[in-house]
């Protein structure tokens, strides 16, 4: 539905992509923990290779879990679908968008 | 020579009669424009699609005048500055339950103090805006009411701005801190809207549907507490609630009365603001639960009384006659009861290094009474997580969030929420709009996403603007300066500026008047 209005009603997003220039948000949020009481969200390069967004963010981001084991696997999900990747693809390669949701649990 | 009552011989003005007198100084004042159009003098009221034919049928139900407004005004105000001086003086701040308990309060000043300013300025602009003489008389006095609510809060909670953190610029912290653009942009989202839907989100959906769920227990936390101050604003302020009450109520009825066309329009507002109103009213759940030392009643206890069976039970049976049903989600809100404050309370816990307040693991007596409160949820979901976050603190390693949350688009809260009916499963929705995709936090939140896309990805979030660098700067710290923080305002109670002073400050009676006067 169009926003009732007195004039032409059209404003741009305030967080459209085109304002974080070449790079991008995306967020993590662990399914089968309930630790983290929240997703987190970061921004990153959309050049960034999966090795380079596990290593930086992902494995910073779960090691604050006290519950998180060393070396534990996870599976993935990119906005609701299943999701694998290898180390060295990008992250728009991937298909990873702008806000796009990472979902993850232990393997 | 006889003596007379009119010396000038004209007749003597009969007394008006009471309601006489109110119509002379109210309608009378009213005038069918001559030189514009009705439409041209009014031009705000017939672009939402609401259809009025007669607006002399809309009765303000108090029928106060500006003179009687203003002198019973006055008395409250004397009564309720009397006891302010009276609690600065014998500074009654001590007498509190506990030091932490001001963490409530300045949840309160930062969260809904500014949004009584804000009512002030939009029912301003509604006494202007409406055609009707009634409804802009009753739009001036609720606009002169919450300026004045805006007021006795600020001087009430200000005497505790001398002692304690957290409360010193509240007012720019309710526009930069990211929890308190949950309450802003709640509050925004009804000021960009016509005049119908705001009446409909604050007068109707707020001031009726919601209101005592946040008055009521919050006075009464507030004199469970020692807060003589707080529950004397509390009341002071609650017969103003009880004039907004019945104004929302008259309002919606009146617009559903003049066209059966309004009732679809009406509905889904009444849908769409009982879920926004909701997501706020969240903050006043772990306030209930957990932010008070001495607590009143449960979130659960409240929700079930001033919702499910004054709402629910009582208004909408009213309403259905009408043709309007119970909100959408309800169902939803129902469930979370048993849930909401203590994800919530844990979101404050996990954040709070970077809010206005300070949070500690509640005490094992307070985890008895929300076991106790909370028969089917409490133990079995959420205890042993507290327990682990204070086993933590004791050892040194008091738990904070790594990072920034991720929020949503419409309630603006981060995403803490599970699915309906499973509290094991964290509910993540999207939405695409003009190829750009949007995070939402429940069925609720989505469904007002898709109304209106347009309206919402224009929302402001704290996290994707503290990303594009528009907070003060890319670190927490930087940010928090841009909060204009100051030391003790966040983080940890215990061994907190408030915490520290609070036992310094007891220990300093007990030396002066002897064992156990400090407490």
């Amino acid at each position: 539905m169009a926003t009732p209005a007195l004039y032409d009603y059209n404003f741009p997003s305030r967080s459209a992509q085109e304002l974080y220039g070449d790079d991008i948000l995306v967020n993590m949020v662990q399914t089968d923990d309930m630790w983290f009481r929240s997703g987190a969200t970061v921004r990153v390069p959309k050049a960034m290779t999966w090795g380079d967004f596990y290593q930086t963010q992902f494995l910073p981001y779960v090691s604050a879990n006290p519950h998180t084991k060393a070396g534990q696997a996870y599976s993935f999900q990119l906005q609701d679908v299943d999701f694998t990747a290898k180390d060295e693809q990008t992250l728009d390669e991937l298909g990873v968008g702008h806000k796009h949701t990472f979902t993850f649990a232990n393997a | 020579m006889t003596a007379t009552a009119n010396p000038t011989g004209t007749p003597k003005a009969k007394k008006l009669s009471m309601k006489a007198r109110y119509g002379a100084l109210t309608r009378d004042l009213d005038w069918a424009p001559g030189y514009v159009s009705e439409e041209e003098m009014y031009p705000h009221t017939s672009y939402e699609g609401i259809k009025i034919h007669d607006w002399s049928k809309w009765d303000d139900p108090f029928r106060l005048t500006v003179d009687a407004y203003y002198r019973y005004q006055a008395e409250k105000d004397k009564r309720l500055y009397s006891v302010l001086d009276g609690f600065a003086q014998s500074q009654g701040h001590l007498t509190l339950s506990e030091g932490k308990y001001l963490n409530a309060m300045k949840v309160f000043l930062g969260g809904v103090t500014p949004l009584e300013y804000a009512a002030h300025r939009h029912f301003a602009y509604l006494a202007r805006q409406f055609n009707g003489p009634g409804p802009r008389f009753a739009a001036l006095c609720q606009s002169i009411d919450e300026m004045r609510h805006a007021q006795t809060e600020i001087h009430t909670l200000s005497n505790y701005n001398k002692y304690y953190q957290g409360m010193h610029n509240f007012a720019q912290q309710h526009d930069r801190v990211w929890y308190l653009s949950v309450t802003k942009s709640y509050f925004d989202d009804a000021l960009s809207a016509g005049p119908f839907e705001f009446l409909i989100a604050i007068g109707f959906s707020f001031e009726y549907l919601l209101t005592n769920l946040l008055f009521v227990p919050f006075m009464s936390a507030a004199s469970f507490n020692g807060d003589l101050p707080t529950m004397t604003f509390g009341f002071s302020a609650q017969s103003d609630e009880s004039r907004h009450m019945t104004l929302g109520l008259e309002a919606i009825k009146f617009i559903l009365e003049q066209d059966e066309a309004n009732v679809p329009i009406v509905q889904e507002w009444v849908d769409k603001w009982f879920w926004r109103g909701y997501r706020v009213t969240g903050i006043v759940s772990q306030m209930l639960d957990y932010q008070l030392p001495r607590p009143v009643m449960s979130w659960k206890e409240a929700f079930e009384l001033y919702f499910e069976q004054q709402m629910l039970g009582g208004l909408f049976p009213d309403l259905a006659l009408y043709g309007i049903k119970p909100p959408k989600h309800v169902d939803q809100a129902i469930w979370e009861k048993d849930h909401l404050s203590h994800w919530l309370h844990d979101t404050f816990y996990q954040f709070s290094h970077a809010a206005n307040f300070t949070t500690t693991v509640p005490d094992t007596e307070h985890l008895d009474w929300l076991a106790q409160a909370y028969p089917d949820t409490f133990n079995q979901l959420y205890r042993g997580k507290w327990e682990e976050m204070g086993k933590l603190a004791e050892e040194g390693n008091r738990f904070f969030y790594p990072g920034l949350p991720q929020l949503c688009q419409v309630c603006q809260v981060p995403m803490v929420y599970c699915e309906n009916g499973n509290p094991h499963k964290r509910a993540v929705y999207h939405s695409e709009y003009e190829g750009e995709n949007y995070n939402l936090c429940s069925e609720g939140c989505k469904w007002i996403f898709d109304r209106e896309p347009a309206k919402f990805r224009q929302a402001w979030l704290p996290v994707h603007q503290i990303y594009q660098g528009n907070c003060g700067g890319p670190t927490i710290p930087d940010v928090l300066e841009w909060y204009g923080f100051q030391e003790g305002d966040s983080g940890e109670y215990i061994g907190s500026v408030d915490h520290k002073n609070w036992i310094a400050r007891h220990q300093m009676i007990e030396d002066k008047l002897g064992q156990g006067a400090g407490h």
